[in-house]
């Protein structure tokens, strides 16, 4: 009786945990509040006149001008895409803290993924070629 | 006279640099006696040592007709920082590297005996890479250039030559602000650079092994040391690091993917993949090649961060030829890269590794997955880290990468390290069977579901940070049951709890040492998901007498206060913090701005530690009648220093419990009776 309680509970106690997960990280459908799209936003663009600092995290009256403006954008029903275009097109591509996904970009993203992918080649291989041998 | 001696001293150790390469390179060729090179080494450290030392003497005694000192310290500058000026800025930071070099070459000399070829061969290439250091100090690093011509408080014009007719300015500039502001800036750089330099000894090795055609793994056995010993203290200077941006910058965070950090971070990475990759040669006999690309890479890193921090590159492109340190950092790496690989290409036909991976599922295989997941993501640091400098030499377009890059790669890849290092631990060497593996990770997996379940149960919302302490705690979880199971076999034969875990963990240093590593990264990665997902940022505005409630806190501005130091004036708010309730006081804080001689000025933010997380409280801005005070919230701020030091403590334990190992067969072959 009680090895049949311990092993029910073994079983139990984890697939409880992973439900009780499950619930409370559900994505509760919700569009994201305004302001933190304005603060998500504002985290991938360079505070123009402070050094190292995005406009989220920036203290200075100029990066709350600007992220009023964000906020204003964000009412208008702008992605967050084309709000980047537009600090882009008037500041310069080196305000954006990371480049964009198109052009020169996308080499930042690609290189990582093309070593990962030789790499899991070369493990795999590493195994097979004993299999024929 | 100070700038004579330690220009000589300079010279010396070039010469000497110069005397240990060609020794050493005729003793890998003819089994010269060893003497032959514990004189070059010791009158490198010789050299060095002088060198330093009249660096201090310049400082300490304010002799303003040195360049250096005149730049980097004033009469005011306190004594322990006059002392650490010595190795905060470039050309200072060289002669602390060097001497670094130099007691490692000394330490290495002292274990090369008659006939031992392959040490003999790693002394010359030591030579060789001191001899780079010490050339550039006697050249485009000169740390004691004289002064010709003063205008005011500068140089206008400086000699390399000693003798040259010297005049002094009254004062120096005094110390970067930055850098004065705390202690933990005097005790940083020399920690990561015995880390940096310590790398040098396991790549000479590897490359005398390369040069002389040796095969085997000899060279990492007499290296594994040296490499746990350099890997523990770069561990801890990346921590201090962190540290003092915490304290220090007034922002709030420990990281910020700045490129000084990342050059610190990258050879990390590579390092710790060594260490890992080094365990599969030894036991199974494999990876012998990937293992030599990996300790290359690793010391190619440490001056390519050194290059990045220190020629001016970062700042632009084009500061980059303004010393000449630049060019020629950048050429020794080329010619260590060149020569390096080069060497492996000529010699590949003897390094071909001859056994194969049984199973994917096996410790080496865990061990494969580890080195891919560190492979990658020290290259993509590396890249991010270098894109913007490579963007702008080639194409003048102006781009940054930042944070949310970062970010987004590491949170992936951490959590696939995390798993291989749960399950990787306790997987058996060649095949795993799950009837093996299974009943190992069963409660630990029980027990880290539970964990995740809890964190969300107490209201964490955050995917990521709940994923990390699932993986987290299955790593904790695997090493205690581990742990827990082998003392309990030894206790069996009656001995008590404590003394039987003491005897599991002496038992197998390498293997503990890594699992309590383990569990130091474990509680790091809780402790950088839960300050980064879950922290909260405020700002608010108050005069004097004012209080308002900031998220759980309430804070009441007492009133202003100033102080007035030698190098500096010091202005700061008294702030009571409170519970939310506003009437149980916490403590009373005082964020200060530290305006010294020369700008900028520095904020010293005033950080309260609780059990589950700091209220950081810094001075923003403020007026004579109001205060702008930012209040930041990073829960379990503490568990990351605390898990820096776990992860640093478990290099240690690696390192001195074989030491013990070695000692007590030295003993015992030496006839002695021991009792265990």
């Amino acid at each position: 009786m009680y090895e049949v309680i311990r092993r029910l509970l073994g079983w139990a106690i984890p697939v409880a945990a992973v439900v009780v997960m499950i619930v409370g990280l559900w994505p509760d459908g919700e569009a994201l509040d305004p302001a933190d799209r304005v603060q998500s936003v504002a985290a991938g663009i360079r505070c123009p006149f402070c050094s190292g600092e995005s406009l989220a995290g920036s203290t200075s009256q100029v990066a709350r001008d600007l992220r009023a403006i964000i906020a204003e954008q964000v009412e208008q029903g702008m992605t967050n895409a084309e709000i980047e275009d537009y600090f882009a097109a008037r500041y310069g591509e080196q305000i954006l803290i990371d480049p964009s996904w198109s052009g020169r970009g996308l080499a930042l993203w690609l290189a990582p993924l093309a070593v990962a992918a030789a790499g899991a080649v070369a493990i795999v291989g590493m195994r097979r070629r004993r299999r024929e041998t | 006279m100070i700038a004579l001696t330690g220009y000589l001293a300079i010279v010396a150790a070039v010469v000497a640099s110069a005397w240990l390469a060609v020794a050493g390179f005729r003793a890998a060729r003819s089994d010269n006696d060893e003497r032959s090179m514990r004189t070059p080494a010791a009158l490198l450290v010789g050299g060095a040592l002088v060198a330093f030392l009249a660096l201090e003497a310049g400082l300490v005694s304010h002799d303003f007709t040195i360049e250096y000192v005149v730049e980097h310290s004033s009469r005011s500058t306190p004594l322990v920082f006059l002392l650490a000026s010595a190795w905060a800025a470039l050309e200072g930071s060289i002669v602390l590297w060097g001497l670094v070099l130099a007691g490692f070459a000394l330490a290495v000399a002292r274990t090369v005996r008659r006939g031992d070829r392959l040490g003999a061969g790693a002394l010359a290439v030591i030579g060789v890479v001191a001899l780079f250091w010490f050339g550039m100090m006697a050249t485009v690093a000169n740390p004691f250039r004289v002064c010709t011509e003063v205008a005011g408080d500068v140089c206008r014009a400086s000699s390399w030559f000693p003798l040259a007719a010297a005049t002094a300015p009254l004062d120096g500039l005094g110390v970067n602000p930055l850098l004065q502001n705390n202690i933990l800036m005097a005790i940083h750089p020399p920690v990561l650079y015995l880390g940096f330099v310590g790398f040098t000894v396991p790549f000479a090795f590897a490359i005398s092994a390369l040069a002389r055609g040796e095969q085997g793994h000899v060279w990492l056995e007499r290296t594994h040391r040296w490499s746990l010993v350099a890997w523990t203290f770069l561990t801890l200077g990346i921590l201090l690091g962190m540290w003092w941006s915490y304290t220090v910058l007034g922002w709030g965070g420990y990281w910020s993917w700045d490129p000084v950090e990342n050059a610190a971070l990258i050879p990390w990475l590579a390092a710790t993949a060594f260490i890992h990759s080094a365990a599969v040669q030894r036991k199974r006999g494999m990876l012998q090649g990937w293992n030599l690309v990996l300790i290359i890479s690793t010391f190619a890193l440490t001056i390519l961060g050194t290059f990045l921090t220190r020629s001016g590159t970062i700042v632009s492109v084009h500061s980059f030829t303004q010393s000449g340190v630049g060019p020629a950092l950048l050429g020794f790496l080329m010619l260590v890269l060149l020569g390096s690989f080069g060497l492996l290409a000529w010699r590949s036909h003897l390094v071909a590794s001859a056994r194969r991976l049984d199973s994917l599922a096996s410790r080496e295989g865990a061990l494969l997955l580890n080195n891919l997941v560190l492979t990658v993501f020290a290259f993509a640091v590396l890249v991010g880290t270098l894109f913007p400098i490579l963007a702008e030499a080639f194409s003048g377009a102006r781009i940054s990468v930042g944070r949310p890059f970062f970010d987004r790669i590491t949170l992936p890849l951490a959590l696939v390290l995390l798993l291989a290092m749960g399950i990787g631990s306790i997987t058996p060497w060649r095949v795993a069977r799950a009837a093996v593996v299974w009943p190992r990770i069963r409660t630990p997996l029980r027990t880290a579901l539970v964990a995740g379940a809890a964190t969300v149960l107490v209201g964490v919302r955050s995917i990521p940070v709940v994923a990390v302490v699932v993986l987290g705690s299955l790593v904790f979880g695997v090493v205690v049951r581990r742990l827990w199971e082998q003392t309990a076999a030894v206790r069996r034969g009656g001995a008590s709890a404590g003394a039987a875990a003491s005897r599991v963990l002496r038992g197998d240093p390498g293997y503990w040492g890594g699992q309590i590593a383990h569990v130091g990264v474990a509680l790091v990665a809780i402790a950088v998901a839960a300050s980064t997902g879950l922290a909260a940022r405020h700002e608010v505005t108050l005069t004097e007498g004012e209080s308002a409630v900031v998220g759980d806190y309430c804070l009441e501005y007492l009133g202003a206060t100033t102080r007035n130091e030698p190098q500096r004036t010091v202005t700061g708010a008294r702030i009571r913090l409170l519970r939310a309730d506003c009437e149980r006081e916490i403590v009373v804080l005082e964020p200060t701005v530290n305006e010294y001689r020369r700008p900028p000025s520095v904020a010293s933010p005033a950080v309260h530690t609780g059990v589950f997380e700091d209220t950081f409280v810094s001075l923003i801005g403020g007026t004579t009648s109001e205060i702008v005070l930012g209040v930041s919230v990073f829960p379990l701020q503490w568990l990351l220093w605390a898990g820096g030091l776990v992860t640093a403590a478990g290099g240690a334990w690696a390192f001195l419990g074989r030491r013990a190992r070695k000692g007590l067969a030295r003993r015992e072959r030496a006839g002695e009776r021991i009792h265990v």
